[in-house]
């Protein structure tokens, strides 16, 4: 659906976006990291048709993007992009019509999605009244009011408590059901974690990872082990293979180098009579991120 | 037109028209020109000085009868008088009781005496002046011996003929337009022109420091945004332009109905010089429009590069300098009859829509030349849309904390590019 071959962006000298190519297929949630600066927006900013890349082509749909293909892309940007002096209803229909829909399908698909987000008297408010997590939910659904089939959303969760965050996830995942390519930017790794199958992490426009999520975490070499008992910490700490060892919430996580080095560990504990957890986990999309992102910088 | 420029454009001409500030401005409006264009007959309806009616004592000092002048001057139809006068030649002693009684007599010396209780209104007393004046030059003639003729020719100006033999046809109404351009014309140009490009100004800059500026281009290329806006500005221009006409017909509609109930009214017959107001209010139309779209382009591209309110209360001053600036020529340029100056900044664009009209109206320059600076003005706007698109489209995203006049001269580069 979304393919972007060898992309690069240039502002001058700087170059904001490195070669970068992936691929989003319809029902995919794919994951875009990086820390700030990192050249998310700008790959935003390209797929989207704002920006021109100096090198390489964006795809979608097999053909290069251009504004006769943008009414089925649906876009969710960091900051707020709310014309605060409309009402909820004429900022939804503005966005809309861009879209090519017609004002009847607008308010039509607008009254149901302000009912699904529990918000329907909001609808001739004005934009300026609401709170900051009412604005994120109408520009969210500015950007779905349409039904797209690719959707970008650039930090989607920022400024919505835990129960709207469920109630934003609950939609994405209904966008992703009905087949819509999602392009999903976060700094909350958990979220990451938990939506997308695929991902790349950018440093300095550069990808320095990608592919899918599973199986990153199978290739990264350092790994948890999560044990619950009372353990000699020095003798674990001092076992070839452990880089660290940490207690939390009265367990204990040994971070090894590789798996094969988790034998090692669990020899070390052995004869310890209230061992009651023994778990050789994945390690975190947070720890890989940081890892990667480190490693990167240094 | 494509269907989304089109969608743009009546979106932005509805968040215009829609709006409570212009539906209260317009109310407003009508209300005031409907007032102005009736302003005598309202004074009338108050009521005043001028429904009393007065009683006047004439007598003079000379041998020949000049009653007979003094009144037919004040009540023969000579005069239009507000009031109601009945006229006596008779002498009378005014006393303190006496109200509205004008006691008028004149002195062989042919120095006159006016005498009332009460401080008499202007169009009596002038009327009493005249008619005094009358009849100081009937016998000043008839001790010279001047026939009525000779009267005549004393008291009528040289006739002349004006004749610009390199112009098509200065007339004496160029002249009187001339004389009141700055305050006719000029000012109501210039607040016009300052209001429309406020509105492109503060929408774009609106739509980008709100952020929805990403959204909106997402959808739409930077060069249909910015068409939209200046179709929508000058159509919104219009609109306004044949609301107040039609405000100036419904006052003058009203004013057709009062003087139905006879209330006198003034009329200055301008049904001679017909053509020559018209040609000029079709070259300020004209001048009009062409310098809306060129004085919108160039805010649209200054409000893109805007991304705080300091930023565009700074990136838009050289632009209200420069409207300044136009606005004191075309003020001052008449009081330089002929000024080469004037001449001069006719000719640039930026200034040609407060200048031309002025200068056309007082013979200083000819249609040809009209036409001339009209065409430059043609060419230099279309020049200022194909240089303008490409900054504004590197501007419109432009979010970076530079200075806003860094940010433009880097926009300007980059569009070269």
């Amino acid at each position: 659906m979304l393919r972007l071959e060898n992309v690069t962006k240039k502002y001058g000298e700087l170059v904001a976006v490195d070669g970068l190519s992936f691929e989003v297929k319809p029902g995919e949630i794919f994951g875009l990291l990086g820390l700030n600066g990192a050249g998310k927006t700008t790959t935003f900013r390209m797929i989207l048709n704002l920006f021109q890349p100096n090198e390489g082509t964006v795809y979608y749909n097999g053909e290069v993007m251009d504004y006769n293909q943008s009414e089925t892309v649906g876009f969710l940007s960091e900051e707020r992009s709310l014309l605060t002096k409309m009402t909820v209803k004429d900022q939804v229909i503005y966005y809309g019509r861009l879209k090519g829909k017609s004002e009847e399908e607008i308010v039509k698909s607008l009254k149901y999605w302000l009912e699904r987000f529990n918000v329907p008297e909001y609808e001739n408010k004005k934009i300026k009244e609401l709170s900051k997590g009412n604005q994120q939910k109408i520009q969210f659904i500015s950007a779905i009011v349409h039904d797209p089939k690719l959707l970008i959303l650039d930090e989607p969760f920022s400024g919505l408590d835990p129960i709207n965050v469920e109630l934003f996830k609950e939609v994405i995942l209904e966008f992703k059901q009905k087949g819509a390519a999602i392009i999903f930017s976060s700094h909350r790794m958990e979220h990451v974690e938990l939506f997308c199958e695929k991902l790349v992490i950018l440093v300095k426009g550069k990808n320095i990872l990608d592919g899918y999520i599973k199986d990153i975490k199978e290739s990264y070499a350092k790994q948890n082990i999560l044990i619950r008992g009372s353990i000699d910490v020095d003798k674990v700490r001092n076992t070839k293979g452990v880089i660290d060892v940490v207690r939390h919430n009265g367990e204990f996580e040994v971070k090894i180098e590789n798996k094969d080095y988790a034998k090692n560990v669990y020899d070390a504990i052995r004869g310890t009579d209230d061992i009651s957890l023994f778990d050789v986990r994945l390690p975190s999309l947070n720890e890989i991120f940081i890892d990667k992102v480190g490693e990167s910088y240094e | 037109m494509n269907k989304k420029q089109w969608f743009l454009t009546t979106f932005s001409l509805k968040r215009k028209i829609f709006k409570k500030s212009f539906v209260v401005s317009n109310i407003i409006l009508l209300i005031l020109i409907s007032l102005a264009a009736n302003i005598d007959s309202i004074i009338r309806s108050f009521g005043g000085d001028f429904e009393e009616a007065y009683t006047i004592y004439y007598t003079d000092e000379f041998d020949q009868a000049t009653y007979s002048t003094f009144e037919q001057t004040l009540d023969g139809g000579f005069i239009e008088l507000e009031n109601e006068v009945t006229i006596y030649n008779e002498s009378y002693e005014i006393t303190e009781e006496d109200s509205n009684v004008v006691v008028v007599h004149f002195k062989d010396s042919l120095e006159a005496t006016i005498t009332s209780n009460q401080l008499i209104g202007t169009a009596l007393y002038n009327g009493i002046t005249t008619a005094l004046d009358g009849i100081k030059l009937q016998i000043t003639a008839a001790e010279l011996n001047l026939t009525p003729e000779d009267i005549v020719n004393l008291q009528t100006g040289v006739p002349i003929e004006r004749v610009v033999l390199e112009d098509e046809g200065s007339t004496e109404i160029q002249g009187l337009i001339q004389e009141g351009m700055g305050v006719i014309i000029v000012m109501p140009l210039f607040f016009g022109l300052i209001m429309i490009i406020q509105m492109i100004g503060l929408e774009i800059f609106d739509e980008k420091s709100t952020k929805s500026m990403e959204v909106i281009m997402s959808n739409v290329d930077p060069k249909t945004h910015l068409k939209a806006k200046i179709i929508a500005a000058n159509l919104f221009s219009l609109i306004q332009f044949a609301l107040i006409v039609s405000y100036g017909l419904f006052g003058a509609g009203l004013r057709g109905v009062a003087s139905r109930m006879s209330i006198p009214q003034v009329n200055f017959d301008l049904s001679s010089y017909a053509s020559e107001i018209s040609s000029i209010i079709i070259l300020v139309v004209v001048l009009y429009f062409i310098t809306n779209f060129l004085y919108s382009m160039v805010m649209a591209i200054l409000a893109s590069t805007a991304n705080e309110v300091d930023d565009y209360q700074k990136i838009i001053s050289p632009l209200m300098i420069l409207m300044v600036v136009g606005f004191y020529t075309a003020i001052f340029s008449p009081l330089f009859d002929g000024a080469t100056f004037a001449k001069i900044m006719a000719f640039i664009p930026f200034f040609s829509l407060m200048i031309v009209p002025g200068l056309y109206a007082g013979g200083n320059i000819s249609l040809g030349l009209v036409m001339v600076i009209i065409g430059i003005m043609l060419l230099f706007t279309y020049l200022i849309y194909r240089i303008g698109v490409p900054i504004y489209k590197q501007s419109v995203l432009d979010y970076s904390t530079d200075n806003v006049f860094k940010r433009l001269i880097s926009n300007i580069k980059r569009a070269r590019e």
